[in-house]
Order: C-alpha cells, then sequence, then structure tokens
C-alpha cells in the first residue's frame, strides 16, 4: 500500500497544526460557531445529537495492521470502545471531546492517517471496490489513481468552498462493486484495442432527496489526463452548480437541469484549454508510476493447497464450512481467497466494530494477510489476500471475538445510516429497524435459502443508508412525529444500478419485518429456480405481486 | 481593512462609484457591470478620465461576462457574498490562467482569514478584512501548510513537480 514520504507527511502534521490554531480560537470564542463549522467538517468533526463525531478517513478503504491498531487505541482512549465503519469506507467515532481531537489527530498521523475532507462541501474520501488487486475480474488495480486523485484533491485552493460535497468513487474490474453509478463521479477503467488504459466518465448519480443513476460524458478518457478533465469538471461545477438552494446543489441537478448534452460541451471546453495551457498529463503519467510501486501484488506463497485439508477441516466442522460457503471470494490466484469479515452479527449495530475485534483483525492480517485490510461500502472488512490453508486458523480467530457471522449478501447483512440514536439531520431511527429484521430472518438455513438480497436503511431523506438501490429499500420518515417506514423494491448499486420503486403507504417500526416477510415468501413462491436472486425474480416478475403481497393483510 | 499576501495593512486609494456621481476625474474608481452599462460609457473614455480602472464582479459574474474589459483593468474585486462561496476562486483561477489577467484581484465580502491561504494560491492579492482580526492568526494562516499536491499561479511548485523534478 502507499507509504507517506516527506511531502505527505508534512500536509498532514502541518494541517494538524492548523486545527489545532482553529480549535483554540474557537474554545477561546474567538471564532464564531457558524464561521468555525466549515473548518471543523473540513477536518471530519461533526456536531451530532449527543456529542461531536469524528470521521477518519480511510483512502479507498485500505488500511494496514498498525493503522487499524491505532483506531484502536483512539477508541479505547477517547472514545467509548469501539468504532463504525461508514458506507464510504471510512470509521467514525461518535463521543470524541473536541479538545482532544488534536491529541488524536496526531495518533492518526503517526500511522499515516488523518481526517481531511471527509466533510464539508468539498471533494471526499475516494472509495474503490474491496477488492482491488486481489479480484480475478480486474482489468487494472484502480488504487494507484485513488491515491493519484487523494492527493490531487487534498486542500485543493480551488475546490474547497463547492456547492455541494463532491464524491468521486473508481472501478478497476468489469463488475462494479463501487457504487460509480451513485457518484458525483464515477471512473471506470477500461483498455482500448490498443491495450491503453484509461476511464470511462460518469458523472451526476446520487443518492439523497434526489436519486440519479450517473450519465456517461466521455467513453474513453487517456489515463493521463485523469487530473486536467477532473479539474475541468470541477470548474464547471464550482462556477455554475447551483448555490440557491442546498438540496438542488448537488452536481446531479447541474447535469439533470443544463442537459447532459450542454453540460458535456461545458467541460470538453474547459478541459480543451487546460489541456492546451496547463496540462498535467506529463507529470501525472511520472507520478502513476511511482505510486504503481506501492501496490504491487504481494508475493503471495503460491504452494500447492491443500486442498483434501480444507475439505477435511469443512467437513469436519459445519460452521467452518458455512462461513467458507458464504464469506469468501474467488482471488486472482486460485491458492488464496478473499475474506469478508461481517460486521452485522443478529442483533448488532450494522458497522460497529469493538477495539477488541479491532485488535483480532490487524493481528490476523498480520499473520495471515499481507498487512491488508479493506473497509467496505457495505460496512464489512475484507482481508483481501489470504492462502487458502490459512482459512480454518484465521476463522478459527475470527470466532473467538464473534467475527464469523456467515451472513455476506444475505438478508443480514444491512446497510444502514445511524440514523436517529446519533445523528441530528435523521427524522426516525434506523439501527432499530435494522435488529429487529436481522433478528426475525436470523435462521441461517433461510438467509441461505434466500440467497443474495440486499436491504438498506436510511433513517431520512438524506438516504446514507442507500436505500435507493436496496433490492429492499426501507426509509423512515416521520409523520406528526410518528416514526413510519416506506418500502421500496427493485434498487441496484452494481454495473447495472437502478433506484428501486416506493410500493406504497408506509409502516410503523412495528410492522416492517412483518412487510418484509411478506415479500420474501412471494419470492420463494414465484422465483423459478433457487439460483434465481430475489431481484432476478423481481425484474422478471415486475413488482405488481410483491406490491400485493405487502399490503395483502389489511384487507 | 485591506491587507496583502503577507498579511500587512495597505493602504486603499480606490473609490467606488457614488449614484449620480460623474466626476471621476483622476481618481481611481471601481465600477460594477451595472454600472457600466447604465453609463454607457466608452471605454477609451473613461479609461482616459479615470487613472485607474476597477472592476466590482458578483459572484455570479464569471469571466466570460466581462470580456471586454479584463485587459482595461487595474483591479479586480471579486465579491464572497457568503464565505463559503466558492466560486471567486475559479474565477481568479481563470483570470490568471486563461485571460493572462496582470492587475490587482482582491478579495471582496466576507472573507475569512483561514481562507486566504488558497486565495492567494488562486491569484488573489488583496483582501478586504471587516472584523477585527489578529495578525498573527493570520501570518499563521497564510504559512502553516507549506506545501501544495497542486499546482498554482505564483511559481510555487507543487509536491508532483517536487517529486519528479530531476526525472
Amino acid at each position: 500500500m502507499y507509504k507517506y514520504d516527506e511531502f505527505d507527511a508534512a500536509i498532514v502534521r502541518d494541517r494538524i497544526d492548523q486545527f489545532r490554531g482553529q480549535i483554540r480560537r474557537r474554545l477561546a470564542g474567538e471564532i464564531s460557531e457558524d464561521d468555525f463549522k466549515p473548518l471543523r467538517l473540513m477536518n471530519g468533526v461533526y456536531l451530532q445529537l449527543h456529542s461531536y463525531m469524528l470521521r477518519i478517513a480511510i483512502p479507498y478503504g485500505q488500511m494496514n495492521s498498525e493503522q487499524l491498531e491505532c483506531l484502536a487505541h483512539i477508541a479505547d482512549t477517547y472514545d467509548k470502545g469501539y468504532g463504525h465503519i461508514t458506507t464510504r469506507q471510512n470509521i467514525q467515532f461518535n463521543w470524541p471531546r473536541l479538545v482532544d481531537i488534536p491529541e488524536i489527530l496526531e495518533c492518526l498521523a503517526n500511522v499515516e492517517m488523518h481526517a481531511i475532507q471527509t466533510s464539508g462541501n468539498c471533494i471526499r474520501n475516494v472509495t474503490t471496490d474491496q477488492f482491488a488487486g486481489a479480484a480475478a475480474d480486474e482489468i487494472e488495480d484502480p488504487r494507484p489513481w485513488c491515491e493519484l486523485i487523494r492527493q490531487w484533491s487534498t486542500l485543493h485552493p480551488e475546490f474547497s468552498y463547492l456547492p455541494r460535497k463532491f464524491k468521486i468513487a473508481v472501478s478497476g474490474s468489469r463488475g462494479d462493486r463501487a457504487a460509480i453509478r451513485l457518484h458525483d463521479i464515477g471512473l471506470q477503467i477500461r483498455k482500448n484495442d490498443q491495450g491503453e488504459i484509461g476511464f470511462e466518465v460518469i458523472v451526476g448519480g446520487g443518492q439523497g432527496r434526489t436519486p440519479k443513476i450517473g450519465k456517461t460524458v466521455r467513453d474513453f478518457l487517456p489515463a493521463e489526463n485523469l487530473l486536467d478533465y477532473l479539474e475541468a469538471i470541477m470548474r464547471v461545477y464550482n462556477l455554475h452548480g447551483r448555490r440557491d438552494n442546498k438540496y438542488k446543489a448537488r452536481i446531479k441537478i447541474l447535469v439533470s437541469e443544463s442537459g447532459l448534452e450542454a453540460f458535456r460541451q461545458d467541460v470538453e471546453k474547459e478541459w480543451q484549454q487546460t489541456h492546451t495551457t496547463s496540462s498535467n498529463a506529463d507529470l501525472v503519467s511520472k507520478e502513476i508510476g511511482r505510486l504503481r510501486a506501492f501496490f504491487s501484488s504481494p508475493l503471495l506463497d503460491i504452494d500447492v493447497v491443500e486442498n483434501d485439508d480444507l475439505k477435511m477441516r469443512r467437513a469436519e466442522y459445519p460452521e467452518f464450512d458455512l462461513w467458507c460457503e458464504n464469506n469468501l471470494r474467488d482471488h486472482k490466484l486460485s491458492s488464496h481467497a478473499s475474506i469478508t469479515i461481517s460486521l452485522k452479527p443478529v442483533g448488532g449495530v450494522p458497522g460497529d466494530i469493538s477495539s477488541e475485534q479491532m485488535r483480532k483483525v490487524a493481528s490476523l492480517a498480520r499473520v495471515y494477510g499481507y498487512n491488508d485490510v479493506r473497509a467496505t461500502h457495505e460496512q464489512n472488512l475484507v482481508l483481501p489476500h489470504v492462502s487458502r490453508k490459512d482459512l480454518f486458523n484465521v476463522w478459527r480467530e475470527l470466532k473467538t471475538v464473534g467475527l464469523d457471522t456467515p451472513n455476506i449478501g444475505f438478508i443480514s447483512d444491512i446497510i444502514a445510516c445511524p440514523g436517529l440514536d446519533y445523528c441530528n439531520l435523521a427524522n426516525t431511527r434506523s439501527i432499530p429497524i435494522a435488529q429487529a429484521i436481522a433478528n426475525k430472518f436470523s435462521d441461517l438455513a433461510l438467509q441461505q435459502e434466500l440467497g443474495e438480497l440486499k436491504i438498506k436503511i436510511s433513517g431520512c431523506i438524506n438516504a446514507c443508508g442507500h436505500h435507493h438501490v436496496g433490492h429492499i429499500g426501507i426509509l423512515g420518515v416521520d409523520r406528526k412525529g410518528e416514526e413510519f417506514y416506506q418500502i421500496s423494491l427493485g434498487g441496484s448499486a452494481d454495473e447495472n444500478a437502478e433506484i428501486g420503486s416506493i410500493t406504497g403507504p408506509g409502516f410503523s417500526a412495528d410492522e416492517v419485518p412483518d412487510a418484509i416477510g411478506r415479500i420474501i415468501q412471494t419470492y420463494l413462491d414465484v422465483r423459478e429456480s433457487k439460483s434465481e436472486r430475489f431481484i432476478d425474480t423481481l425484474n422478471r416478475t415486475g413488482p405488481e405481486i410483491f406490491h400485493e403481497a405487502i399490503y395483502a393483510y389489511q384487507s | 481593512m485591506l491587507i496583502n499576501r503577507n498579511a500587512e495593512t495597505v493602504q486603499n486609494d480606490w473609490k467606488t462609484l457614488k449614484s449620480g456621481e460623474m466626476s471621476f476625474q483622476g481618481m481611481k474608481i471601481v465600477f460594477t457591470l451595472k454600472e457600466l452599462n447604465e453609463l454607457g460609457a466608452h471605454p477609451e473614455s473613461l479609461l482616459q478620465k479615470t487613472a485607474g480602472f476597477g472592476l466590482h464582479i458578483l459572484s455570479d459574474q464569471t469571466p466570460f461576462d466581462f470580456v471586454q474589459w479584463i485587459e482595461k483593468a487595474d483591479l479586480i474585486c471579486l465579491e464572497f457574498p457568503k464565505f463559503s462561496d466558492g466560486r471567486a476562486y475559479s474565477t481568479a483561477r481563470l483570470l490568471r490562467g486563461r485571460f493572462g489577467f496582470e492587475g490587482e484581484i482582491r478579495a471582496v465580502g466576507h472573507v475569512l482569514p483561514d481562507q486566504i491561504a488558497f486565495m492567494v494560491k488562486c491569484g488573489f492579492d488583496t483582501f478586504e478584512m471587516h472584523r477585527g482580526f489578529d495578525r498573527q492568526v493570520l501570518k499563521h494562516a497564510l504559512s502553516v501548510i507549506r506545501h501544495a499536491y497542486q499546482g498554482d499561479l505564483n511559481e510555487t511548485l507543487s509536491i508532483l513537480q517536487k517529486r519528479h523534478a530531476s526525472a
């Protein structure tokens, strides 16, 4: 993974000095909360319902064991012993004190981490495929490009006071596991007929109040032009994005109001200018060469796999067998596998992880996983490179700290925003809904029978819980002081991205699990075979029979 | 109070146009685009009268809206209606990089000390500070971040340029 040089280190240290001064002035009353707000936000500090919250960047979701141990230390020393993995591959702590934040940032800087631009109307942490560098369907490792974008977007003098926040995601594989069509900019790495690398540039996707699937503004951008082109998009957005209404300020609104063709022309015109007057293409080519060296494949031990041994273990331990079946993913080397560690135990808070669990994962990554841990946008962790001969040991160790839940992609592997339990934007709770659903369908045999089924829950219309793109999406709305939950069907965040459609009137919190029960019963009744996933059945039959089923109890 | 890139106070000898006033003979005057439009003044005659010609640009006006005035201006004031309205960063950048404007670019309106370092990188020269400010705070704000990943218009090398300078 990437290692800081003197410049990267200096940026992070200087930024702490700067923020320490700003906090001191705030605490001394020299800056008003209004003027301080954007400063703290761009350093990852939110003010929530009960406390400040600190969101720490995990650049493109990758960290090493030392960094994860540092997060465990922060959880124990400055928080309540746990952290929360977010849908943008970051981690947040819900209970820090403002005065402690410079010290926390110092801890982070010691392990080459920071909280820069994890909030605010600026370019946020760039995200990618959690299996980058390990995936069998990879065209090119997206991480060097992500690191290039991380650096370019960090403390950008021109693009730090944008109309609204700005999210970029990169996919380097054929399958999209980074939801690139639901970002302000999505970049899909492609190879042309000459074998050259470039990007399909997708703009204007996003969720929130006005969900949109991003549109392609360029089919193939030569890779070395990436920063010039991003600069052109950002400049057009910074100058012309709406600033009169915060709910219409994202780039998706600019794209839809200008029309794709007009927006494309503006960007191309701007790009042609930058391209001829102050192109970064040469520097990008040199820098990407430097960056690629940091992401070369670890020296994977490709000893002949003791398949018999693994088979024996799986036969001997049914729980291990189940976990292997559900939580492993094929690695580009057949001798290895990628492990997804579920942070969705039944009854738990989706994405929460204790300091003890962090330390366990860190130590496993060090011993068995080439020191490489990923955070996923589905709020789980991944060990991308583990030899198949070590799987049993890893599983046994994970089990000691309750990290062996074998439910990846299943009905209980739910994305949920923090909701009204933490967030001051939320109208309703979402964590208890996730817990109630997971409890109702806790039977693993049933979960397995149902197969892939993505439930995503947001506690308000801002859609942090990605409900628009859930196979089943749940949106909490406040109706005269009462929590109601609208159910939508048919969303998807992958390469076939779709926005789900609302089924009808909402349900009270107590009614939601049963309503979900009626949906899955319908699925089991009408699916053609076990291999037809829920989303495929829904797409084949259309939503009507599901709608009927959801509201059947009322008649 | 007007300050420069070194956090030093500088004299502001520019005047804005009072309504109805036409006697700007020998003065340094800042005009809004609306005023220029209303005056219907011929640029050349206007420039002959004034000792200095300045423009006051609102945040929703881009350089493409006043191309004909850019090279005639000695000063361009870019207004921040709120500190969070970041359009003027791009406007300044375009004025310098695209239109080759070499006169003074001034930040006016809601300008906060913690923003000035970014403004300098985008090409601003002077800053109108409204509230009482601590000069030490301002100096620190201007110098605390020693490097930048991005190239700027001040011949400071970006981190990328420093890394690959010898290559």
